[in-house]
């Protein structure tokens, strides 16, 4: 006999980030799922981030092993809570429910929230955020979009990092963007350098944007 | 990596379905670009399916292939030229497809066949615990 199913086997983590979802819009959260492959500057934009923001926020590391970023972002005073996922490939809905009862928000306006590093599996995950961004560097190569199309479509904004050494390597942006745009027409891409701050005010001008 | 949770997930949302059933089959949908790995999944459900209703069944994979929407003339197509529209040349598109993972059905065996008792049931767990 057939049973008629259709449901998502990711239902139960779904389910989980849709209460997350009511839980920051009650706590008036902008959450921002910080996605990118190791070693990309998420923890660098996040403190650039906090320097320029000017706003209350929060931040939720999320790392295989170890405390470093979570330090890294406590020396600049602002609430920060790490997840350890242990070997785990991606942060999940129930995870972060768990780690912002430990995080004393403050006030905080927005929240961001530090995927493991990793280009495929936090692109299946949904954690209840209000906004998905994408971090990409041009070290790690101009085809980036193009062997991962899962993720640069899932996201609302793309930030290309270490754009002041593109005078130094094989790089073509052009290349990049259509990459980009073959899967996601919309999102907008900041190219900027968290070493020099070149570009960044477009991206903090977005962020304003939208928690206004 | 993650594909052990994702098989018990399978398992949970079959044994609730079934109701005590056995299962035969459980027939799931993965999109091209969904990042579930198939063998892994296949290797996990062998393991952890055991001493469960859904021990020995089969499980049927339809793979769907990935969409994009041109943004320039409507058209669709799959994601092999690299996103290039083959009908007008645009670089603009938009994933329609491809992403989904989902439980599209399963199939038990009937509770008439257990009350008549005609055939064996190893794996079968009656609802009154016989």
């Amino acid at each position: 006999m057939k049973i008629k199913v259709v449901k998502n086997i990711l239902d139960a983590n779904e389910q989980m980030a849709a209460e997350n979802k009511t839980l920051f819009k009650k706590k008036g959260l902008i959450a921002i799922n910080i996605m990118a492959s190791p070693g990309a500057g998420k923890t660098s934009l996040i403190l650039r981030t906090i320097e320029e923001l000017g706003e209350p926020l929060a931040v939720i590391e999320g790392d295989i092993a170890s405390t470093l970023d979570a330090e890294k972002v406590g020396e600049k005073k602002v609430p920060v809570v790490q997840i350890n996922t242990d070997g785990g490939c991606h942060l999940d809905a129930a995870m972060i429910r768990t780690s912002l009862d430990k995080l004393k928000l403050d006030g905080a306006r927005y929240l961001f929230i530090e995927n493991v590093g990793n280009l495929v599996c936090p692109a299946e995950f949904q954690l209840g955020e209000s906004e998905r961004v994408l971090v990409a560097s041009v070290p790690e190569g101009d085809d980036k979009p193009f062997k991962y199309p899962g993720m640069f479509a899932t996201v609302q904004a793309i930030v290309l990092n270490k754009m002041d050494i593109v005078p130094y390597i094989d790089f073509s942006v052009a290349r990049f963007m259509e990459g980009v745009r073959a899967v996601n027409p919309e999102a907008p891409v900041f190219q900027l350098s968290c070493r020099t701050k070149e570009g960044l005010s477009d991206w903090i001008d977005w962020l304003k944007k939208i928690g206004s | 990596m993650h594909e052990l949770t994702i098989t018990q997930n399978i398992i949970d949302i079959a044994v609730s379905e079934a109701q005590n059933r056995k299962i035969r089959q459980i027939n799931l949908v993965i999109g091209e670009l969904s990042s579930v790995v198939e063998d892994s999944i296949r290797f996990c459900f062998d393991v952890i399916s055991r001493q469960t209703p859904a021990e020995g069944a089969t499980l049927s994979v339809t793979r769907t292939r990935a969409l994009i929407r041109c943004a320039s003339c409507g058209s669709e197509f799959g994601y092999e030229r690299e996103g290039i529209c083959p009908e007008c040349g645009g670089r603009i598109g938009e994933v329609i497809a491809g992403r989904e993972f989902y439980m599209e059905s399963i199939e038990v065996e009937d509770w008439s066949d257990e009350d008549q008792g005609s055939k064996e049931h190893p794996g079968c767990q009656r609802a009154d615990g016989r």
